[in-house]
């Protein structure tokens, strides 16, 4: 993993001492030990022998069905997933714990959704010391802890977003080199985007952007007349089949899905990708703790962390990424640029809004 | 004193309404239950100022923030999209049911199941199609058009007109599927009096007809105007594209697409919407009172085909010409994508069945389509005779007015609260139920709510049929020794039993495609089909998607087409009455 640009962490040396300061917090808090009693977790997990799944990425990260199917055969725990967008789960979550009707053991978040659960929801409980917590790269247990979520969510992967362009419609000596290209005006109506007034991708890229290259480049961006949409699976492969020239931010979990097609490439601009992090979370009271904590160990593991790199997202343990086939590792290996600030998202969504109408 | 003069007259009048009419009242409480006590969370909803279970306070915010500028301007857009819609599509169903149910045309079962598919393809597949048909550069209409006659093409689906279109095809369809059936059993010598009396056969059908099957007609015409009104995936897809924005988009927008949701603003939302819908229920349930609709009686019927003789192949060529339109493009569309390597994506290796094999080998899809087949089935089937109960209240029961009104309006509820929140209702409604009774988190719920969602359409269905049937045959078979249930099973229910079946096939499509409640409210472990599609749709696997629509598409198909045949045939042995 490359270091942050301008963004979070913007030097070297600040990088340096800031995994220091990870580690020795993480020491002083026994944070990342192999806890205690694992073995009885593992097999009060199996007492336990079911666990319910919210996805609240709608289907979107492919690996969660593959890790519960696997986590079902290595230690025969039913476990239930259900598919969802992420605000429903976040509304499923928030009205079984005050009716206290618990459903869900685990629920899969990003960082922005998490910080919101923990802290104006108060629908979380910490996760607990976890055998792999130490593997999780150090750069995302910083950012994870300077939000203050790091003890409730855990993160197995990381979105980078790219720009996906049609090889047809967009000649090599055009291809976006910089997220600046994008205000070229021969794109003018011919870019599609996620919307950047809503959470998720396109909110992603318009935070990171926002802080890096300022008002006024979305003001210009919002003036190419790109086509805003939620449907962002389907977005790729409208550009695909020819409907757009472009598609911004591209998320690289969708790139296996257009992988093969001859007339699709994905380019990751020279600042860098933005980035987001994808985890899961306990509720405050569930049901089936101990195979909740296992499932959240097993999304840790080798298995599933190769697995999330075939599937183009970043593997949150380090190292992983040396595994992975060549082309997964030269699209992921993308300087990591900047990503959302989740205590700041409501108002940025507001500005997103101002710009984008 | 006076007032207790008043008063002792009146309980008795109600204990013995209660008495006299105890099934009808147990039937509107059982309603209440069912669709009162979810609404009741959806008006406190938006009279408080965060969700249920959480701290907060009485408030009117959500209704000061819906009386914006923009938000009454969306209002007004839905109102004028929805009454394009399905006013166009009444007329469409109107002639359409008229010559596939009326005339001799040719291969007319088959022409009555093919325009009433489009019901039967889930919204975000048929606006994705014409998406892809009908997009204003690369869509295939265009292409067509520019090669056929050079310089761009005249196409854009992502218009006003385009989505006034996308709402005909369902509404024309709808309104058709309904019309139909009673259409055929209108008695043909009603139309013989005026022709003897010297109208024309148009003058016939709007003086004659029309009036007659006004029950019908206009409960398919409210029931698909709020349909359109509340119309989700369409304006979604189509609308916002082009700016337009429909309550339903709204809605979605308040709750899903800002960091914290607006539940006092989107339930808001809800309320106006039954609020500014429930009126012309009861317009049309006052108009349906006042007027005498029976055209099946004692004296017999004679439901004969009209002779269109030398128009009969013109009109058949304007059938295949409006299948080849409206059905045979976006379900072509539909079928070709299930086969597609990638959807919208031709040439010579294109094609492929390994999306059937991975959508047949897939266990999350395939116990989804197990679920949702059984979960179909067994609601649409309590669906139906709910609605067969409610329509013989409000239409020919004896219960006093207050009851009959009661259960009318009640049965109309859920179809005049958009989805997107009617899903939220159900879940706030049955997390808090009280502890003994564990419905949330089991697929008890889902069946519950999906009575409750297709209890209009079944209603709206019965009513029509049961309008139509003159109350002299029942009382013809009393005087005969039949009790009242032998009367109704033998008599009615015979006469009815085509549309009931709509109705089922109706409710059944309805619960197959139903998305918001059933993603808020779907058990652990009980995954159902249109959870599936959105799991296949937000991973872009369009073409597992047309695969999964395609094994839907035809057990359907064929039994609508079953009972047009069925019903077609019934009538031609006993038809002369």
């Amino acid at each position: 993993m490359r270091i942050p640009g301008k963004g979070g962490v913007r030097s070297r040396a600040g990088v340096v001492l800031s995994v220091l300061a990870v580690c020795l917090l993480a020491t002083l808090a026994g944070w990342g030990a192999p806890a205690d009693g694992w073995p009885q977790v593992v097999e009060a997990a199996r007492r336990e022998n079911q666990l319910v799944l919210y996805d609240g990425h709608g289907g979107a990260i492919p690996t969660i069905q593959f890790a519960a199917e696997r986590f079902q055969r290595r230690y025969g725990i039913r476990v239930e997933v259900s598919v969802m967008r992420a605000s429903e789960a976040v509304e499923r979550v928030r009205i079984e714990q005050r009716a206290g009707r618990p459903v869900a053991d685990l629920v899969t978040v990003g960082s922005t959704t998490a910080w919101q659960m923990k802290n104006l929801d108060r629908t979380l409980q910490p996760l607990g010391s976890l055998p792999s917590g130490r593997k999780v790269s150090a750069q995302i247990r910083l950012q994870m802890e300077a939000w203050g979520i790091g003890d409730v969510m855990l993160t197995e992967a990381v979105q980078l977003y790219g720009i996906l362009i049609n090889t047809q419609l967009v000649p090599p000596q055009e291809e976006p080199r910089s997220w600046m290209d994008l205000l070229d005006p021969r794109w003018r109506g011919k870019l599609i985007t996620d919307d950047p007034r809503a959470p998720g991708g396109g909110f992603v890229f318009f935070s990171a952007t926002y802080k890096q290259l300022g008002r006024r480049y979305h003001e210009a961006l919002s003036a190419q007349r790109p086509f805003l949409t939620r449907a962002i699976a389907e977005a790729a492969n409208r550009v695909a089949r020819g409907e757009f020239a472009i598609m911004y931010p591209f998320a690289l979990g969708l790139f296996p899905r257009v992988r093969d097609l001859p007339n699709v490439k994905v380019v990751i601009p020279r600042e860098g990708a933005p980035y987001v992090f994808q985890g899961v979370s306990m509720p405050q009271t569930v049901r089936h703790p101990n195979a909740a904590r296992l499932f959240a160990e097993f999304l840790l593991s080798e298995e599933v962390q190769r697995q999330l790199a075939r599937d183009y997202l970043l593997p949150a343990v380090a190292g992983t990424l040396l595994q992975a086939p060549p082309e997964v590792r030269n699209l992921l290996r993308a300087r990591l640029w900047d990503t959302t600030d989740p205590p700041r998202a409501d108002e940025q969504l507001k500005v997103a809004a101002e710009i984008y109408r | 004193m006076v007032g207790t003069q008043v008063w002792r007259p009146a309980i008795p009048g109600v204990r013995a309404s209660l008495r006299r009419e105890g099934a009808a009242v147990l039937l509107l409480l059982g309603l209440g239950l069912l669709v009162v006590y979810p609404t009741t969370f959806l008006i406190y909803g938006s009279l408080y100022s965060a969700p249920p279970g959480d701290p907060g306070s009485l408030t009117a915010q959500g209704y000061r923030a819906l009386w914006s500028g923009e938000n009454l301007r969306i209002l007004a857009e839905t109102f004028g999209l929805a009454l394009a819609g399905s006013g166009a599509g009444l007329v469409l169903g109107l002639m359409l049911g008229w010559v596939v149910a009326r005339t001799d045309v040719p291969g007319a079962a088959l022409w009555e199941a093919m325009f009433t598919l489009p019901l039967f393809i889930p919204p975000v597949l048929m606006a994705a199609a014409w998406g892809m048909l009908a997009a204003p550069r690369a869509g295939l209409l265009n292409a067509a058009f520019r090669t056929l006659f050079g310089g761009e093409g005249p196409f854009n689906v992502y218009s006003a007109g385009g989505l006034v279109w996308y709402l005909v095809q369902y509404s024309a369809a709808f309104q058709l599927g309904v019309i139909t059936g009673p259409l055929r059993a209108f008695d043909a010598t009603l139309e013989d009096a005026g022709r003897v009396c010297g109208a024309s056969r148009g003058r016939v059908f709007w003086s004659v007809v029309l009036p007659v099957m006004y029950p019908v007609v206009s409960n398919a015409f409210l029931y698909s105007f709020v349909r359109s009104f509340e119309s989700f995936e369409g304006p979604l897809l189509l609308g916002l594209p082009a700016g337009i924005r429909m309550l339903a988009t709204q809605i979605y927008e308040v709750i899903h697409q800002r960091h914290r949701p607006d539940y006092p603003l989107a339930t808001a939302m809800g309320v106006v919407a039954l609020l500014l819908t429930a009126p012309l229920v009861w317009l049309q349930w006052r108009l349906q009172r006042q007027g005498g609709f029976v055209s099946i009686t004692g004296r017999g019927y004679a439901p004969k085909p009209v002779r269109l003789r030398r128009w009969r192949w013109v009109i058949f060529g304007g059938c295949f010409l409006y299948a080849l339109l409206v059905v045979g493009l976006p379900v072509g569309q539909l079928v070709l994508g299930s086969f597609l390597r990638f959807f919208g994506l031709y040439g010579a290796n294109a094609w492929t069945l390994d999306h059937y094999q991975r959508v047949l080998r897939d266990p999350f899809v395939l116990g989804a389509l197990r679920n949702t087949l059984l979960l179909a089935a067994v609601g649409a089937t309590l669906a139906v005779l709910l609605g067969a109960a409610v329509a013989y209240v409000s239409v020919r029961g004896r219960a006093a007015g207050w009851v009959r009104a009661g259960v009318n309006l009640l049965s109309w509820v859920p179809l005049l609260m958009p989805g997107v929140v009617l899903g939220i209702a159900f879940l706030w409604a049955y997390a808090f139920l009280p502890r003994s009774v564990s419905l949330y988190g089991t697929v008890w719920a889902l069946l519950f709510a999906y009575v409750t969602l297709c209890l209009p359409v079944a209603s709206r269905v019965n009513a029509g049929a049961f309008a139509q049937v003159s109350g002299e045959l029942e009382e013809c078979a009393r005087v005969c020794g039949a009790n009242g249930w032998r009367a109704f099973w033998s008599v009615v229910a015979r006469l009815v039993w085509p549309s009931v079946a709509v109705g089922w096939i109706l409710s059944f499509v309805l619960i197959v495609r139903e998305v918001s409640a059933s993603i808020m409210l779907a058990a652990p472990g009980a995954q159902v089909l249109s959870v599936s599609i959105v799991y296949l749709w937000g991973q872009g696997r369009l073409e597992e998607v047309c695969v999964v629509a395609v094994l839907m598409l035809v057990p359907v198909f064929l039994g609508r087409y079953l009972v047009g045949r069925l019903q077609r045939a019934e009538l031609q042995r006993g038809g002369t009455g």
